[in-house]
């Protein structure tokens, strides 16, 4: 299940490709702004059992992750929605709790690269 | 008085964006930033359309992945209408297989990207499209110029008239349009040949772009005969403009005969506001104007003011 993992706080920061990159200081501040959101979200839609809502949150991370300087977030959301469109009409969505994991430890570590002034 | 053409080009283009994600819009509102382009944004198909609309933007990234209303709906709508259908549309798309590519296309999109794009593949692909927008807008103000003249022509008048009558009716704005007609043309024909009866048309063309402004259209209607609108202009101070062009073509001198001089009549219909007129109506007004001007001896302005309680006719 996707439960806050107590490891996170030993991983690094993930700071933006984008750091040092002025035109794009303002949107990346405002995705790190949204990111607790986001987590919020994929949290509540994996532990209700909102397939269609994960999927949608996973694959808007998919396409944007990179865009904004964080490719391993389009990897891990990549592989999420991938996971979750493959699964049978009734499959429950226990099968992508460690994908949901890894997701939302990478959005976790953005955040904490951005409060950190990384960008 | 310039061509419109001219002004198209100075303005900054706008490239609309149709996808339901927010980060799309703000990532491509960073990376589209140095290309000098206003960027207008939706976040759903209904939207974008009307956007597209009064916007008239000069290319569109299109998602195809969006609720309700998706990008091929979107697109089809785009195309079937015939404001937005030559707009360029670029799509961007999460979807990669060969036949969303080939639906894209068969509806008219000009090139397809896939997400996660690459910011920078992306803006040489909106500056392509842009490029392939303004040859599609020479092209079609090319096949609205006289090609003697430089003027506008026929074509565009049929265009522009009922929109800019329409546009008064509505907002009770001032409007006048005059028709010309060269007097006694043929003769000029028949003396001197057609090289010169071109050259008098001609000398016409640059007495109209001498004396109209910024804001009036002139254009050539056909062989002799020519119309000129004047937005926001009321019947006095129309007729004040035509009088300028009525004596200055008559006091021109023609290098190679410059013992001829040539006239031309006018028919002037002008409305100081809530004209009540058709487009029709108001043309058959100005022809009506300019046969009394032919009947009462050429080389006369017969103008008539048709705002409301206004008086009627009056003769330069």
């Amino acid at each position: 299940m996707a439960q806050p993992n107590p490891s996170w706080g030993a991983l690094p920061p993930l700071p933006s490709l984008y750091a040092n990159d002025p035109a794009m200081k303002e949107v990346v501040e405002e995705f790190i702004g949204d990111i607790p959101e986001r987590v919020r979200s994929i949290r509540t839609a994996f532990e209700s059992g909102n397939r269609v809502d994960l999927t949608r949150l996973a694959h808007q991370l998919r396409g944007a992750g990179a865009g904004y300087g964080y490719p391993a977030l389009t990897s891990a959301a990549g592989a999420l929605e991938d996971q979750l469109r493959a699964l049978p009409n009734d499959g429950a969505l226990a099968v992508v709790a460690q994908e949901v994991d890894e997701l939302v430890m990478l959005c976790e570590r953005a955040a904490q690269g951005g409060r950190k002034g990384s960008i | 008085m310039e061509l419109e053409a001219n002004r198209h080009e100075e303005a900054q283009p706008v490239a609309l964006v149709i996808d339901d994600s927010v980060d799309v819009h703000r990532l491509l509102r960073a990376r589209l930033k140095p290309e000098g382009l206003e960027l207008v944004q939706a976040l759903n198909g209904p939207e974008g359309l009307a956007l597209a609309v009064s916007r008239l933007p000069s290319v569109v990234l299109l998602d195809l992945d969006m609720p309700e209303m998706d990008g091929f709906e979107v697109l089809r709508n785009l195309k079937e209408n015939p404001t937005t259908q030559h707009v360029p549309v670029i799509v961007l798309s999460g979807l990669q297989s060969p036949q969303d590519k080939v639906t894209a296309f068969d509806l008219g999109a000009v090139d397809y990207v896939t997400k996660p794009f690459d910011l920078t593949e992306l803006r040489v692909r909106v500056r392509a499209a842009l490029r392939l927008s303004q040859l599609l807008t020479m092209l079609s103000q090319r096949a609205q110029i006289d090609g003697l003249t430089g003027l506008w022509n026929r074509a565009h008048f049929d265009k522009r008239w009922p929109d800019e009558v329409s546009g008064c009716v509505r907002h009770g704005r001032a409007l006048s349009m005059a028709i010309l007609d060269m007097d006694h043309f043929k003769s000029v024909n028949d003396t001197y040949g057609h090289p010169a009866g071109d050259a008098v048309i001609q000398g016409m063309a640059t007495l109209l772009q001498r004396e109209c402004r910024q804001s009036d259209v002139a254009c050539r209607m056909g062989g002799e005969e020519f119309a000129v609108i004047m937005p926001d202009t009321g019947a006095d101070a129309a007729l004040v403009l035509c009088e300028r062009i009525r004596v200055g073509f008559e006091q021109h001198v023609w290098p190679r005969h410059p013992e001829r001089f040539v006239t031309t009549s006018i028919g002037l219909v002008g409305s100081s506001g809530s004209a009540t007129l058709s487009a029709e109506e108001w043309i058959e007004a100005a022809d009506q104007n300019l046969y009394r001007a032919k009947a009462e001896g050429r080389n006369r302005v017969i103008a008539t003011d048709v705002t409301p309680k206004a008086r009627l006719a009056k003769a330069g």
